[in-house]
């Protein structure tokens, strides 16, 4: 018995020695492995960008350590109108003004077609601010600074392309105006 | 010879278990990791278009991931609403995100004990057609809380407005 058996073993070996294949399967099935793994965790990231937009750090106490109004800041401010031209409006189907210190920013085209407040002007307007402003006696490295001081209706759209045109004309100093009704 | 190899054959028979492993293997991982994302703290929403947004430097991401509070702002269902305030899905009114970020700012070392001035970092993600006063309730819950480090997320893409507003 033991006899057979061993020389069946070696035709066994030799029938495996005659086809020395690599088996490629598992190589592949941990190939595969790694490829979704590196793909699910280097695209899980999404593409989307960051305006830095610090809120004020100054507290305090009301009343104490009150910082000096700069009389140089740019208030921009997104109004919403009634669709009758009504202001102070509370309703979704409302429009937008931008407004800087009495001046309107009309609606123009933008690079798709679409209408929006003439964003180029508003830059420019800041620019043009920005270049003549002097700072305080008291803190010579502060900048122009800038106020958005939209309606709380106004969707969030406008705020982000009021901050980002505001970024776009190199302000650091922007300011986000408290609300009419405080919380 | 040619019945004996046959035979030898049929003895072979035997499940083979190796690529069993490894698509269990592989359903584990994507399952885990797919579990991971869903969790993660950026919903899906369409940001507004902003040219000047910078896209996170993968150096400084993996430093933030602490002490970074990422607030998700989506477009309300009701528009009588302003928009639906979420944190790692978790629906927030004003009280409750004045207490959640209460918590993550004593969570982290302060900047300034004395005046109550937070490290801690918050990412506003909010939707392009969400109100300004659903944003305006969270820069008021970190302005409580002494948390003056603030990022807006937007689409460095272009966006179309959220309603072809007709020039009057």
């Amino acid at each position: 018995m033991g006899k057979r058996k061993s020389v069946s073993e070696r035709k066994k070996r030799k029938n495996g020695q005659e086809v020395p294949a690599l088996p490629l399967t598992p190589m592949i099935d941990c190939t595969f492995l790694l490829l979704i793994f590196f793909m699910l965790a280097c695209r899980f990231r999404s593409e989307e960008g960051k305006l830095q937009a610090h809120l004020p750090k100054d507290r305090g106490i009301p009343g104490i350590d009150t910082p000096t109004i700069d009389l140089q800041r740019i208030r921009v401010k997104l109004l919403w109108y009634s669709p009758g031209g009504r202001p102070r409006y509370t309703g979704p189907d409302g429009d937008l003004l931008l407004k800087v210190r009495g001046r309107v920013f009309d609606w123009a085209p933008d690079e798709e077609g679409n209408s929006q407040p003439d964003w180029a002007a508003l830059k420019d307007y800041i620019e043009k601010r920005k270049a003549v402003y002097r700072p305080p006696a008291d803190d010579p490295t502060k900048t122009q600074p800038v106020i958005i001081d939209a309606r709380k209706y106004v969707p969030f759209y406008w705020i982000v392309r009021t901050l980002d045109t505001a970024t776009a004309a190199g302000i650091t100093d922007i300011a986000f105006a408290a609300p009419e009704i405080p919380f | 010879m040619a019945k004996k190899k046959a035979e030898d054959f049929e003895h072979k028979i035997d499940m083979n278990l190796t690529p069993m492993i490894d698509v269990v293997f592989l359903l584990l991982i994507f399952f885990m990791i797919v579990s991971e994302l869903s969790a993660l703290d950026a919903e899906q929403m369409t940001l507004p278009w902003a040219h000047m947004a910078k896209p996170p430097d993968p150096a400084a991401l993996a430093a933030q991931k602490h002490g970074l509070v990422v607030i998700n702002v989506l477009k309300p269902t009701d528009p009588n609403e302003a928009g639906i305030i979420r944190i790692r899905g978790k629906k927030l009114d004003k009280e409750k995100l004045r207490e959640h970020l209460r918590a993550a700012a004593n969570s982290v070392p302060w900047e300034n004990t004395k005046k109550r001035i937070s490290t801690l970092r918050v990412l506003i993600r909010a939707d392009m057609e969400c109100r300004y006063e659903a944003v305006q309730i969270v820069f008021d819950a970190c302005q409580v809380n002494g948390i003056y480090k603030t990022e807006i997320a937007g689409s460095g893409k272009y966006v179309s407005p959220p309603r072809p507003a007709e020039s009057s």
